[in-house]
Parts: C-alpha cells; sequence; structure tokens
C-alpha cells in the first residue's frame, strides 16, 4: 500500500507523520513517500509567525473548530517536554487589540488565561479601547518542520524533490492513495476556483526584549492588514499584509514600509531594532479548507486521493487536527480495500 | 551661592538612583558617586531585576507599597518608550505558583503589577507539584544594561563619577558636605553597622530565548526569570554566607530545580554561573544621621539594606532618600549653620 503525499509544508509533513504513527504497525506494507518541489525553509510554513490563533470568527465549517482544539492539545501536550524548544514550541503570552468592544472568540477557553484586559494595559495603546490577554503557543515551521522531517526519516518515510505535473503521473508510479498537500499550488493540479493567494510579508527583528505577541485588528481592513507582531525563539516577527489574489512572492518596499511604520506606532521600543530578514509568503486563502476524499480514474487505475490544502493563514494553527482528520479518511480507505482488519461489531 | 557638595557613596542601583533623584530635585547641588566597584562588578549585576517585592519586617505595608508602585510606574514608562532596549527594562508576564494554598492569597502588590489574577486548573497542569498560582504581567530590569544607562545619564547632567574605595565616612570631609550611605553591605565598616549581612544567591545565566515567561516557586528559592540576553535561573539563599565563588553542586541543584517547572530547559546552552551576596537587614535604612568628631560635623543620609528587593523599590526608595538631602541642604543653608562655615 503506497501513498504518496504531496506537498512538505507544514500540511504534509504532519499529515505524512501522523499516518505512518497511526498505521504502520498494523499495515507493515504501508510505504509512506513525500513528493515536494520545495522543502524547508523554502515553504510557506517557514514564512508564517507560527502563533496559534485561529481567526477571530466562527469558521463556515464547524469541524475547523474542533481540528484547532486537537492541535492546541496537541502541542500543548509537548510543551512540558524537554524537547520542545526543537520542536519549535513556546508558550507565549500576548494582546489581541480592537478599536471597540468585540466578542469573545469561539477559542477563549482553548488557549490559557483568556481575560479582558484592563484599563491600565490598555493605556499602552492609545489607539485601542478594547482588548484581550491570553496564553498561547508558537510553533515556528522553521525548527518543527526540520523536526517533523526527522521524524519521518527515522520512520524510513522516503523524501523526493521534484515538481508533480499531475495526479495521473503520480498514480501512474504506483500510488495507491495520494494525499495533496499542496496548499496555494493545489490549483495546478486541479482547478479549484476557491482557492486564492493571501499574499503576506514579513520583517523579522531582532528585538529579544519584546516577550509578548500584540495583534491588532481592525474589522474594516479584514484579517492580517492591521499591524501585528509576534516574538519567536530568536527573532520577532513584524507583520500586517494580507493581499488577495497577489501571486507576487517579491518583497515589496511599500508592504515594508506599511508595516514598519504600523508595528513602530504599535510598539516605539521597535524604533532602533536591526532587521535581520524580509519574506513573503502566500497563505493558501480558501472559504474553508478542503478536506475530503476523492476518486479519480485514470483509464484502468482506479486511485484516492484525499485532498488537504487551503489553510489561510491558520495552518500552523490547525495542522494536526487536519492530520488526523485526513488519518481518519485514510483508516476508512483501508477498510474499504479490507487491508485493515477491524474488530466485528459485538466485540 | 556655593553649591552644596553631595558625595553619593556605592553605585549599585541604589547609588546611581539616588544620585539622579537628588539631580534632579534637589537644586543648588553638585553630586559624585564615588564607590569601589561599578557595574559589572556590582551586587545589582548579578540580580535578575524582576519587580516582585521582598517584604520588610520594619516597613509599614502602605509604605511599601508605594515605594514599590512608584518604582513600577517609573520603568513602565522605561518600557513604553524608545529608551527601553538602552535602559535594559521590559515587560514579561508569568507565574507564582505554590505547592499549597498560601495564608495571603493576594499579595499587597496585586494592584500595582498588571493583570494580577489566580491561575487557573488549565494554567496550573503544567506544574503538576503545585496547586495554586498567580498570573500577572510585571516588569525586569536589568542592571548589566540599566547601570551604564543611568550612568550616562547621571554624566550628561554633570554628575561626577570616581573609582575609589571609601574605609571610613569620614575620608570625604571636608570635601563634601553631606554624604549619602548607598553602601550595602559595605556599611558594615563605613557605618558600623553590624545588623547587616550577607544573604548569598547564587545564579544561573542561560540561553533559552523560547522561554518567554517568568516562573516563580512560592518561596522565591527558585525561579527561572527571562531577560533580554539571556535567562535566569535561581537560586540560594544561604545567610552569612560571604563565598563570591561559584559552587558548582548548587549550579547543579539549580539546574535541576528549574528543569523539573521547566523541562525545555534541557535544551539550554552557555550556562555561566554568578554569584552575588544581597545586602540583608531586618529593616531597610533609610535616615538621616549626623556624624559628629572632634568639632567635624557630617550629615550622612543612609541609604541601603534593601536585601532581595533592591531593584523593586529602588526608585521609591531614592525619592525618599533624596527628599532626607533635601531637608539636610536646607538645614546647611539656614543662617544658623552658615556661621560655623
Amino acid at each position: 500500500m503506497r501513498v504518496v503525499v504531496i506537498g512538505a509544508g507544514v500540511i504534509g509533513l504532519s499529515t505524512a507523520l501522523c499516518i505512518h504513527e497511526r498505521y504502520h504497525s498494523v499495515l507493515p506494507s504501508l510505504d509512506v513517500r513525500v513528493y515536494a518541489d520545495r522543502f524547508t525553509p523554502f515553504t510557506n510554513s517557514n514564512v508564517a509567525a507560527g502563533l496559534c490563533q485561529a481567526y477571530l470568527s466562527d469558521p463556515s465549517n464547524p469541524q475547523e473548530v474542533h481540528w484547532n482544539q486537537q492541535t492546541f492539545d496537541y502541542l500543548l501536550s509537548h510543551i512540558h517536554s524537554p524537547n520542545a524548544a526543537n520542536m519549535g514550541l513556546a508558550l507565549i503570552s500576548g494582546y489581541n487589540l480592537f478599536r471597540e468592544d468585540f466578542p469573545d472568540p469561539s477559542w477563549k477557553d482553548t488557549v490559557l488565561g483568556f481575560r479582558k484586559l484592563t484599563c491600565r494595559e490598555l493605556d499602552m495603546f492609545p489607539d485601542y479601547s478594547y482588548g484581550w490577554f491570553n496564553t498561547s503557543l508558537i510553533v515556528e515551521g522553521r525548527r518543527y518542520l526540520p523536526w517533523l522531517t526527522e521524524r519521518l526519516t527515522e520512520r524510513g518515510v522516503k523524501f523526493f524533490q521534484q515538481k508533480v505535473e499531475s495526479f495521473e503521473e503520480v498514480a501512474r508510479g504506483g500510488a495507491d492513495v495520494i494525499i495533496n498537500c499542496t496548499g496555494v499550488w493545489a490549483g495546478a493540479l486541479q482547478p479549484d476556483p476557491l482557492l486564492k493567494p493571501g499574499r503576506g510579508q514579513i520583517i523579522k527583528v531582532d528585538a529579544p526584549w519584546m516577550k509578548h505577541f500584540i495583534l491588532t485588528h481592525d474589522p474594516e481592513k479584514g484579517i492580517y492588514q492591521s499591524p501585528y507582531i509576534i516574538p519567536g525563539i530568536q527573532a520577532v516577527t513584524l507583520g500586517g499584509i494580507f493581499q488577495l489574489g497577489n501571486w507576487s512572492e517579491v518583497n515589496n518596499i511599500q508592504d515594508h514600509n506599511t508595516i514598519w511604520e504600523g508595528c513602530c506606532r504599535l510598539e516605539p521600543t521597535l524604533k532602533d531594532a536591526k532587521i535581520i530578514a524580509e519574506l513573503t509568503g502566500l497563505r493558501p486563502v480558501r472559504p474553508q479548507i478542503r478536506l475530503e476524499r476523492e476518486q479519480l480514474r485514470f483509464g484502468s487505475l482506479n486511485t484516492e486521493v484525499i485532498h488537504n490544502y487551503g489553510h489561510g493563514g491558520y495552518g500552523l494553527t490547525i495542522h494536526w487536527g487536519c492530520a488526523l482528520e485526513a488519518a481518519k479518511l485514510l483508516g476508512k480507505i483501508l477498510e474499504e480495500r479490507e487491508l485493515l482488519r477491524m474488530p466485528p461489531p459485538h466485540l | 551661592m556655593d553649591p552644596v557638595r553631595i558625595a553619593v557613596v556605592g553605585a549599585g542601583v541604589v547609588g546611581l538612583s539616588t544620585a539622579m533623584c537628588v539631580s534632579k530635585l534637589v537644586p543648588g547641588c553638585s553630586i559624585t558617586v564615588i564607590s569601589d566597584k561599578f557595574t559589572p562588578d556590582t551586587t545589582s549585576d548579578v540580580a535578575a531585576g524582576m519587580l516582585i517585592p521582598h517584604v520588610y519586617a520594619d516597613t509599614p505595608i502602605p509604605k511599601q507599597k508605594q515605594w514599590f508602585r512608584e518604582t513600577f510606574d517609573h520603568l513602565f514608562a522605561i518600557a513604553s518608550s524608545a529608551e527601553a532596549e538602552d535602559a535594559g527594562v521590559h515587560l514579561v508576564s508569568g507565574w507564582q505558583i505554590f505547592r499549597s494554598v498560601p495564608t495571603e492569597e493576594v499579595p499587597f502588590w496585586a494592584d500595582v503589577v498588571l493583570g494580577f489574577r489566580k491561575m487557573t486548573e488549565a494554567e496550573l497542569k503544567k506544574f503538576p507539584q503545585h496547586v495554586f498560582g498567580h498570573a500577572f504581567t510585571t516588569l525586569k530590569c536589568e542592571s548589566p544594561t540599566y547601570l551604564p544607562w543611568l550612568e550616562k545619564r547621571l554624566k550628561g547632567s554633570g554628575v561626577l563619577i570616581l573609582t575609589r574605595r571609601i574605609g571610613d565616612l569620614w575620608e570625604l570631609h571636608p570635601s563634601f558636605d553631606i554624604v549619602v550611605n548607598c553602601s550595602g553591605l559595605g556599611s558594615r565598616q563605613l557605618a558600623g553597622d553590624s545588623k547587616i549581612f550577607p544573604v548569598r544567591g547564587q545564579v544561573l545565566r542561560v540561553q533559552a530565548p523560547w522561554v518567554k515567561h517568568f516562573i516563580r516557586d512560592g518561596s522565591g528559592l527558585t525561579y527561572i526569570y527571562p531577560g533580554i540576553s539571556n535567562v535566569i535561573l535561581g537560586g540560594t539563599r544561604q545567610k552569612g554566607d560571604w563565598n563570591l565563588s561559584p559552587d558548582a553542586e548548587i549550579s547543579r541543584d539549580i539546574f535541576s530545580r528549574c528543569c523539573a517547572l521547566e523541562p525545555s530547559l534541557h535544551g539550554a546552552c552557555d550556562i555561566r554561573e554568578k554569584v552575588g551576596l544581597r545586602p540583608f537587614r531586618p529593616g531597610l535604612r533609610l535616615q538621616t544621621e549626623l556624624l559628629a568628631q572632634d568639632g567635624r560635623r557630617l550629615p550622612v543620609v543612609h541609604h541601603y539594606g534593601h536585601g532581595s528587593g533592591g531593584i523593586s523599590v529602588h526608585w521609591g526608595t531614592a525619592l525618599e532618600a533624596a527628599s532626607l538631602v533635601g531637608e539636610c541642604v536646607r538645614a546647611l543653608r539656614t543662617p544658623s549653620s552658615k556661621s560655623k562655615l
């Protein structure tokens, strides 16, 4: 049983690991491979700051709330391990700021210590009059992807650097199941008008005195278009750019200025911070994540595809819940093919 | 009118901040800071500088709260400004955790720090040995950065800085009109004060930049304080121990206690050991003494004995010391004093 995962961002690697962890012992013939043209540090997962925070409004697919929770709980359970830093994991507290009262998010009980900001805290941010404080997690692609790669390599999962041109090519190459984790480029394998790039640009600075994330929200502007500051393990990410439909992967000077001015206004201490890097990434934006099976037929070849793409700006936030769901879908395929002997109902 | 000549003895956080307050609040003075040790070799430099007050037995709580509040507000303004990085002051959130519910569930300083609340059950899960905790946001004031920043500003204000070891306060007479004694443990000799004694503290400075929160174990013996360029792990409280050399066994013990609270510290690297002697006294001494000997008079404002809490209250006590200095200056300038000169 050959399973080919296309894509080596956080979605591809975590799905591959989840599948291998779950099925390898019960299905020794399971052969999992990862095909991708981009690997860490060149994936979109590497550009993301990695703060685990879902969107403020409820997702159109209620399952996404559950997947977010599962991911948070999973990562939180690893926070207590000596390996946390190697995984790119850290607890981080911080501020969500608004210009007017805003209803509590669905994830208020998922994160730790969620509360409203006090007046003295709001005094720190003169442009904002309402907000939340909570403790969440960061999972940095820069460390997490190599960690996932190591776990997969230990398990004998093989990686192939190649640009996949079609599902058919992978099917004819011997794949029984294809897991499509191609993110923003999924449209190249199968047109999807619902999938669009949400271009983001970020500046990484050296500002080790910053211990909190600060996210601002402007309902008129929409998500990620208001300044945000997210400290990572080594550097602090400054952002606030979201351009729907823009495929450019090149840094833009106007966007640089928007980010810099917005973040320095929010946090004056950044004024003299040294810039370490500037990066652009394309969020794979979709009204909801495409996480479902599809049967494709190429002549006499029947191939199962599990799509797992379209995670917008919250891929790291939701990745493990989606990986578990993809593994569940694979389980159904294995049952249907009578490869997995499930216990009879009466036991 | 000639300026009143003031000598501030001691260049730790107490000496430098007192010199600063005097220069701002007491007109008509010339100030010289005199010390044998300057940053990075003072006791303050070893302290993590977390603004969490130590309780002074002899001082009424409202006064201690005032000192803490004045210090917090002063540093908070710096932390929010463009000076923050140069001054080494920043906000940090975290937890103070207890193995049993403390008798005082809400400390006197709870409304001075930001966002103070009890920890939730979910938050306490991170610490299986602990049953109760506080979560709040406070400030960290790192002396190795803060003291040089203060020194620079003092020099900019015309304060002189002199490296010299003083063996006796009378050495400062007649060059100086008033002495401010901020010599910490040095007061054993300089003020003949046997009530002040060292409480030895050993700490580790490590690289663990993923640690973004402070963790302090109830009594304050074990702590993890993340700063700008390192994380400080502590500690010890060894009464009457003057030994400034780090002890390897103690370092292992500190590391082990801290890893128990924060397992990710196993990945910490570049571990360095430091020792400081906290200037412990049953009560903080903040009072004027008029020294007299062989017809000579020397007003001394004593400002020492901050124990574990120096950085937490330094600005508040410095303001009070400056006010005492102001009284001495006024006393010197009244006509009856002039006739003696």
